[in-house]
């Protein structure tokens, strides 16, 4: 910057000065983000990799881990967790089917009602929002009081029919319940979500296509669905990789005490919340068999979620 | 449009999806006035009355203090009464390098005031920022490792990943953050997610025009940030920071799994809605509590409802 040799020479030196200054801007911009990502992304992806290959135990008269390589000890232990409590398939199967199958089709047709500007859209808009906004602990609550102590009156009282056990309390039919329960507050973000797609369709495609005599089945078939598409299979997508990761709620409303229900992703957090990296007791498996635990599960996903992916992208429906 | 609106088919589709959306709509508000007037019931109603589903009693004579009760609204009283039970039982052990922590909730009930405020208010803050600034640097500042970072971002937030959060937990107690409110802002302050690539999207469409004729007038890319860029982006950062606002007032497992000692409005409630003991076992307490923790949001809801689901669906059209 001190010597000036010709005036090219000099106009190079004073884009370069920029550019540094630029480069400068731009890190200090960037650093945070990227130190945070490294570590609570980067990091603790790598480290939930090493703790599922380590064993942590307390040497007797200290405080301090001995740490050995566990080989695939804590893998084994998972899969023995998962065998035992095979009924979280079920409850997991049964939680992606409701909210995926029913929820997300009647999510559509809410939506196309409500893009329609069909009767009383707005309020509906309104109302089937109203769920995700409001914190689930007072839906939950409200819920569990209603489907259970206020049916419980409804049956022996009103209708007389005699003692009955509340719908939570009924082990046959807590479940249904629970995943009705689900259904009943999901609709939210996906109506919001879809009701927005469908209104960034071209008008004049759903013009020519009135003129062509097409009715409101048809339009929903051949023109809005496909033009969706995208949308969709993102939110088909999400649905299918929460399959290890959806509580059902039930830690909403059952807190600890919703074991008998559970789905994958309701046991890994309670027990993570209670686990340390040895085994506190025979029930709560270490931090090393979790992480080997969402390893498998993630070796299951991730393949399965890619690849319906770019199925779903290939072979979506098209507006020709 | 008229005549599609006359036909057959479309009168039944209308008619059955109104009539499946009514009754929808209906169960929604009468949940939200049943736990309204529940909670403002004596605790003798529900169990001696049978006062299911009826209006609250104001007859003395009948139910002692009944009046008094719903006038001064005693169950919300009794939450606060109440707080005690939540705090003796937020604490936590655990061993770190063979140092043994063992923390306990501390404060009483103006402690949860301030964890709240923090949560929320300081969290839902860095929430908007952090995304909205990364957003800036990665759109205005093309590089390579702007780009590697809107991957990163896309990899991470489409990219199923199972069972990280015992490594986090671990990684949080090696740092000395587990169970701070340092701890949870580190959380918060991330640039992944959704509103990242809405910020993207729109930075993108943003003419440079301000901000070149700002540095041709000697202006620094600091000054250009504060005076021109954020201002222009406040209406976007306000929408995102108020959705943020939100979702953390009604978060409670963020805290209760790692800040278990720092309860907020949301995990009180929670724990006094799923613990037998610190609601004396009173169902009207703990919907009372419950809808303490709904009603604040319910109200901004009436008020700000258009902004807050007009920046959702704009987020639905950009993902």
């Amino acid at each position: 910057m001190l010597v000036k040799t010709n005036e090219n020479g000099g106009t190079a030196k004073r884009i370069n000065y920029r550019k540094i200054k630029r480069m400068l801007f731009f890190a200090m911009l960037v650093a945070w983000p990227i130190f945070q990502f490294s570590l609570c992304y980067v990091y603790v992806n790598i480290n939930s990799f090493a703790l599922a290959f380590k064993h942590y135990e307390i040497p007797q008269g200290t405080l301090g881990f001995n740490i050995t390589f566990a080989g695939m000890d804590n893998f084994k232990e998972a899969i023995e967790i998962i065998s035992a409590r095979a009924y979280m398939f079920k409850t997991s199967f049964l939680n992606f089917f409701w909210t995926v199958l029913i929820g997300l089709t009647l999510a559509l047709t809410f939506s196309y009602y409500i893009y329609k500007k069909y009767p009383m859209s707005d309020l509906f808009r309104v109302v089937l929002f109203l769920p995700k906004i409001l914190s689930g602990v007072v839906f939950s609550l409200l819920f569990k009081y209603l489907s259970n102590d206020v049916y419980k009156y409804v049956v022996e009282v009103i209708l007389e029919s005699g003692p009955t056990l509340g719908l939570m309390d009924n082990p046959e039919t807590k479940l249904a319940t629970v995943l009705f329960y689900n259904v009943w507050v999901g609709f939210g973000v996906n109506v919001l979500m879809f009701t927005g797609s469908m209104s960034g369709i071209d008008e004049s495609i759903v013009e020519s296509a009135h003129l062509d005599g097409v009715n409101t089945v048809q339009e929903f078939i051949y023109i809005t669905f496909p033009m969706i598409w995208p949308t969709f299979t993102s939110f088909f997508t999400i649905h299918v990789a929460a399959f290890f990761t959806d509580q059902m709620a039930l830690h909403t409303m059952f807190g600890t005490q919703g074991h008998d229900i559970a789905t994958f992703g309701y046991y890994l957090y309670v027990t993570t919340a209670s686990a340390e990296l040895i085994q506190v007791n025979a029930t709560t498996p270490s931090f090393g068999v979790l992480s080997a635990m969402g390893l498998l599960m993630t070796a299951v996903m991730l393949p399965l979620v890619l690849t319906l992916r770019k199925v779903l992208k290939k072979y979506g429906p098209s507006v020709d | 449009m008229k005549q599609q609106n006359k036909s057959i088919s479309n009168r039944v589709f209308i008619i059955i999806v109104c009539t499946v959306l009514s009754i929808y709509a209906l169960s929604i508000i009468l949940t939200l006035l049943w736990g309204l007037l529940s909670s403002l019931k004596n605790q003798y109603e529900f169990m001696f009355y049978q006062n299911w589903l009826g209006f609250p009693t104001l007859d003395e004579n009948m139910l002692p203090n009944s009046r008094e009760e719903f006038f001064k609204l005693w169950n919300y009283q009794v939450i606060v009464k109440n707080y005690h039970y939540v705090e003796e039982g937020c604490r936590t052990n655990y061993v770190v390098n063979g140092v043994w922590y063992r923390n306990e909730a501390k404060g009483g009930f103006p402690m949860v005031i301030v964890n709240t405020f923090v949560y929320t208010v300081v969290g839902s803050f860095l929430h908007a920022f952090v995304p909205a600034i990364a957003a800036y640097a990665v759109t205005k500042f093309e590089n390579p490792v702007g780009k590697f970072m809107t991957g990163a971002a896309l990899f991470a937030m489409t990219t199923p990943v199972v069972g990280t959060q015992a490594s986090f937990l671990t990684m949080m107690r090696n740092i000395g953050l587990y169970d701070t409110f340092w701890g949870y802002l580190l959380q918060k302050a991330t640039f992944g997610g959704m509103y990242f690539f809405v910020f993207t999207a729109y930075f993108e469409s943003m003419p440079d025009s301000f901000s070149e004729a700002a540095e041709i007038d000697g202006a620094s890319y600091f000054t250009i940030l504060i005076s021109i860029i954020i201002p222009l982006t406040m209406k976007m950062i306000s929408t995102v920071l108020l959705i943020q606002f939100i979702n953390g007032w009604n978060d409670y497992q963020t805290a209760y799994m790692y800040m278990p000692t720092h309860p907020t409005v949301a995990y009180a409630v929670w724990y006094l809605t799923t613990n037998n003991a610190s609601s004396g076992g009173e169902m009207v307490v703990r919907i009372a509590a419950a809808m303490m923790l709904g009603l604040p949001i319910l109200v901004a809801f009436i008020f700000l409802k258009d902004k807050m689901m007009g920046n959702v669906t704009m987020g639905g059209l950009k993902g």
